[in-house]
């Protein structure tokens, strides 16, 4: 291993210094000559419908540069949604426009009316208060059954109704379900909330758009997990700017946790004012705003059914969802309680029989998406108490009923689609049990009882899947996108490397473990390799990161890239040595012809 | 932020001078006012700060005995005092170090938010709220939520506090906030024992007559068995329930009974 | 030999390019599949519903790990999540569409004190089979894996006390627990 720390080392993040010293370069650390700012009018009731907009006593306000409303991207597109679901019956999800300010209507508390444009922040805001909306307020959906009933307000009036898509998996699984839930000895059911969550990242979303009239360029200066696929949603899909003219830049991010990857209207917005008005803009979102315009997450109501025969193996699950969307679809929105939650619903457990429902809904709330987890959390929520609540009905150890039914030959294919590849479940919970004193409960319990307090013990297990994805098996199941990752190793002159990585860290830590890896496989030190991310005109095509991907999907480009660096200095450094290629060691950072002593350094 | 003009007196009666103007506000530590203004949810004209003047500051103990603080003292340093622990107790529990460094036993009382732990030690304690034209009494000065009885441009300068034989503050955070779901200051005083609960009731910081008699006759948490309060007119939100409130309200008293021992 | 690749005087320039530059794009053939077993003990103060966490363990299977340190951040930050969603944040809408938790004084963060030390384990290491490095993947584990060991510990430490409750919904708030044991 590296002296200063290789594969497996617990190497001190040297991405830290920077943090802990207040010298990291945050977007809105960032700030161009010329820069206007943006303030963004929003609506303050969830559902209305805009019957004037007066911006006229707003624009001649002091430093009032430009306002601009809906009218002004009429000819600019929707922002897109990534995923396309199918439903139970074969048919397209229905999908709404999104428009980068509200157009015609307003559909949840935080949709942008108009966005003002001056030279400070505060005159911005000022002139924004001074604009006089006419909004007719409509009644609003806010609850996912209500939403569902016939004759609830529409929040899309060009949709058929508030329902997203009503889909079915395995849908060829529902009769065997159905038939084995009948037939079972016991069958536990409980209707549980994976309630609605604020991602709550620190650093609020901030977006800087920049245009050089002189070479047509636009660059997006902004809070993003994944700067390629905003380049591309953006540049393709909302602006029309083909990406050899849009670069799109995150450079240090405080934080995603899923809601920095989606491509939001105020990037969008940044990027066309920025040409519009021949000024960088910016935006700077506020924490208050972030609560009513970042995406949120889960929102999901589910009644699941666990089927047991006689002898408590889980012959049958059967679950039935309502999901959030939200207002408008977010980028990976549709993807979430389908394919990050359908797909884990076997758990650890080997159960037969496996039939997911879940009806996508319409709601005059912010749009929700992945976050942390992203549906994996709330399919195990639900396997795991119901679990507990089967062993409490049938008198038996919920660990015992766990083990029992573990998954325990690999590879297992699950019946909801995915294919386990490794894992020892029994083992995680022997050293469960270990860690977590389990022995000891009962004396803790008692003390606990002695001061008057309720002790508990709980467990749980999980599995989720990371690594997202392989990118033909998503194409089939809607992804309007490849999920693979890219890397450049860049060896210099003299030994150093800089390795360009299509992920992105945001808290991950990435700029250290990445150049363990790479020094590890070559066997310099890991002060030798500096990582790079975050910015479209330096990284090759990435799709960053979430789903825990960076290092299983990224990490292997760079381990590819790698080893064809290895293979090709392994040629120079036979021709070096005049020595046969297939003779060629490297070790420790040094190149030798086995069996002598010849040998040459990595670098000078 | 509207913009706003700023006067930072040094003397009490400049600071009256300059609020008498009809736009002026007080501006004490600014723990609640600051971020309603940062929310652009209040545009005074003008801000007159007390914090600058120095016969506003300071603790000590006046000749009847009584812990005497000043308005524009802050939470850490009452929370130092010894000659009144049960009060010491409650300041050092307020907010977070920010808030206790800046925020001011005035500034809290002006604002009567009735999730604030001050308005439970100011009526538990019987204290006198003194301010630059008059003495009032606690039982006369909390007249409902975010209501006093100040008048237009009257300042609190002064907070005297008996100090009881014994007393304990017992509070029950809200989860976010962390201000009192309830809160219950109980002190026991050679005349009888108060008992003030705060952040239960829609009508702001209450005594708790029941509670008091029982405690008068004996001052042990048993005593209090029996006693409860109804839900009704009790604060209700996604926190907790009315009845939850009122039940806490039990609860926290016999807690407040058993700290002061 | 880095040198050589970029002033190539001594150099087989028949056969290979100059300069040290490559690129690599990698398309998994499966997803990793994360596992493990999280226990997690609470105590419940009958009086007020309030739920304390004593313990928490985690022991998670990632396959191979390079930096065992920013593993284990990930799961501390992870689990801290997770208890957040179990015990404390909720964005909530009243039936008007407005958002009542629309600040940190409703909208309840996990802090500090709202967790305890975690006891992480990622000894029991079965490598994925299909990429080079054999890692599984960290992020999210334990966001997945803590709420519902936290609600279990809870639903079993009101059993214990004999109330009859079953589930409750997250977060299990003071109040909601209160309720819960009120039937």
């Amino acid at each position: 291993m590296p002296a200063d720390g290789g594969i497996g080392a617990a190497t001190k993040r040297r991405e830290d210094v920077r943090f802990l010293t207040g010298t990291g370069n945050y977007t809105d650390d960032i700030n161009m000559r010329g820069q206007a700012y943006v303030h963004f009018l929003r609506s303050d009731v969830a559902h209305g419908r805009i019957k004037g907009i007066d911006t006229a006593e707003a624009a001649a306000m002091p430093g009032v540069i430009r306002i601009f409303t809906g009218a002004d991207f009429e000819g600019v597109g929707s922002i897109p949604c990534g995923w396309q679901v199918t439903d139970r019956h074969g048919q397209p999800m229905q999908e709404p426009a999104h428009p980068v300010l509200a157009q015609g209507k307003v559909r949840h508390v935080g949709d942008p009316i108009a966005a003002v444009v001056a030279e400070s922040r505060a005159e911005a805001r000022d002139a924004a208060e001074a604009i006089a909306v006419d909004i007719e307020e409509l009644p609003a959906v806010v609850d996912m059954k209500a939403a569902l009933d016939d004759g609830a307000p529409k929040v899309h009036d060009d949709l058929t109704s508030n329902l997203c898509y009503d889909w079915g998996f395995v849908e060829d699984n529902r009769e065997a379900v159905d038939a084995a839930i009948k037939g079972a000895a016991h069958v536990t059911t409980l209707e549980l909330v994976n309630q609605r969550l604020v991602a709550n990242a620190m650093e609020p979303r901030v977006a800087l758009g920049d245009y050089n009239r002189a070479s047509d360029d636009s660059t997006l200066y902004t809070t993003s997990q994944n700067p390629h696929v905003i380049r591309l949603l953006m540049g393709a899909f909302v602006l029309g700017i083909p990406e050899h003219k849009l670069r799109v830049v995150s450079p240090d991010v405080g934080g995603g946790f899923g809601s920095k990857i989606f491509h939001y209207a105020e990037e969008a917005f940044v990027t066309f004012a920025a040409k519009a008005l021949n000024r960088p803009v910016k935006w700077t979102a506020s924490r208050s705003e972030a609560f009513i315009s970042d995406a949120q997450g889960r929102d999901h109501v589910t009644k699941i059914e666990l089927a047991l025969d006689a002898d408590n193996n889980f012959v049958a699950i059967r679950t039935a969802t309502l999901a959030n969307m939200g207002a408008y679809l977010s980028t990976f929105a549709p993807s979430v309680p389908t394919y990050l939650h359908g797909t884990l619903m076997a758990g650890n457990y080997k159960t037969p029989n496996i039939y997911v429902n879940v009806k996508a809904v319409f709601t005059n709330t912010v749009p929700v998406d992945a976050y942390r987890g992203a549906g994996r959390p709330e399919a195990s929520f639900q396997i795991e108490r119901v679990i507990d609540k089967a062993a409490r009905e049938l008198g038996v150890d919920p660990i015992a009923l766990r083990r029992q039914n573990f998954v325990t030959e690999f590879p297992y294919a699950t019946p909801v689609a995915v294919e386990y590849d490794t894992g020892d479940y029994v083992a995680t919970m022997d050293k469960l049990e270990e860690i977590a004193d389990i022995k000891g409960f009962a004396a803790r319990r008692a003390a606990s009882e002695k001061r008057g307090m309720l002790r508990g013990f709980g467990v749980n297990c999980y599995i989720e899947a990371c690594g997202i994805a392989p990118s033909a098996l998503v194409g089939q199941l809607g992804a309007r996108a490849g999920l693979y990752e890219s890397a450049t190793v860049r060896v210099n002159a003299t030994g150093g490397i800089t390795v360009m990585t299509g992920s992105h860290s945001h808290g991950q830590g990435h700029e250290t473990s990445f150049a363990q890896v790479v020094a590890e496989m070559i066997g310099i030190d890991a002060n030798m390799v500096e990582i790079v991310h975050g910015d479209t005109a330096k990284v090759p095509m990435g799709m960053g990161t979430y789903g825990s991907r960076s290092l299983a999907v990224g990490g292997s480009a760079m381990v590819r890239a790698t080893e064809k660096i290895i293979n090709k200095a392994r040629k120079i450094a036979a021709h070096l040595m005049e020595a046969s290629e297939a003779d060629i060691e490297l070790k420790d950072g040094k190149f030798s012809v086995a069996g002598t002593d010849k040998s040459v350094a990595w670098g000078t | 932020m509207y913009a706003f003009e700023l006067e930072r007196p040094s003397t009490l009666a400049d600071a009256v001078a300059a609020l008498s103007g009809g736009e002026a506000q007080p501006l004490s530590g600014g723990q609640t006012l600051i971020p309603t203004l940062k929310q652009r949810l209040a545009s005074p004209g003008k801000l007159v700060s007390l914090t600058g003047i120095k016969e506003l500051r300071g603790i000590r103990l006046d000749d009847a005995g009584q812990l005497a603080v000043g308005a524009a003292t802050p939470h850490v340093q009452v929370a130092a005092q010894d000659h009144y622990p049960a009060l010491a107790h409650l300041a050092a529990n307020i907010g977070d170090p920010a808030v206790r460094n800046r925020g001011t036993i005035g500034g809290s009382l002006a604002n009567n938010d009735p999730s604030a732990c001050y308005p439970a030690a100011a009526l538990g304690s019987g204290a006198t709220i003194v301010t630059n034209t008059r003495e009032i009494k606690a039982d006369d000065y909390f007249t409902g939520l975010f209501d006093t009885a100040l008048e237009e441009g009257e300042i609190i300068t002064e907070v005297r506090f008996p100090v009881p034989r014994r007393a304990a503050y017992a509070k029950f955070e809200q989860p976010a906030s962390r201000f009192a779901l309830v809160g219950v200051f109980v002190a026991q005083y050679a005349q009888g024992v108060r008992v003030a609960v705060t952040g239960a009731s829609e009508g702001g910081v209450f005594r708790w007559a029941e509670a008091e008699k029982a405690l008068a006759a004996d001052f042990s948490a048993d005593a209090l068995s029996g006693l409860a309060l109804d839900g009704a007119g009790m604060i209700a939100d996604l926190h907790g329930s009315g009845a939850y409130r009122a039940h806490l309200t039990g609860v926290m008293t016999r807690r407040a009974v058993a700290a002061a021992g | 030999m880095t040198l050589a690749a970029y002033v190539p005087h001594n150099y087989p320039l028949d056969e290979i390019e100059p300069g040290l530059e490559e690129t690599a794009f990698y398309d998994p053939s499966n997803f990793t599949y994360p596992s493990g077993a999280y226990a997690c003990e609470v105590e419940v103060d009958p009086e007020t519903g309030k739920v304390t966490i004593e313990r928490f363990s985690a022991a998670d299977d990632f396959g191979n790990i390079v930096n065992p340190m920013i593993v284990d951040g990930q799961v501390h930050g992870g689990i801290g999540q997770g208890i957040g969603q179990a015990l404390l944040e909720h964005c909530v809408y009243d039936e008007n569409g407005q958002l009542v938790t629309g600040s940190y004084m409703d909208y309840a963060m996990p802090r500090a004190d709202d967790v305890p030390f975690y006891t992480v384990d990622h000894s029991c290491a079965t490598p994925c089979t299909h990429n080079p490095l054999g890692v599984k993947g960290c992020g999210e584990a334990g966001a997945i894996g803590a709420p519902t060991t936290v609600v279990n510990a809870v639903i079993d430490a009101l059993q214990s006390g004999g109330h009859k409750v079953d589930h409750i919904d997250m977060p299990v708030s003071p109040s909601r627990v209160w309720e819960a044991m009120q039937g």
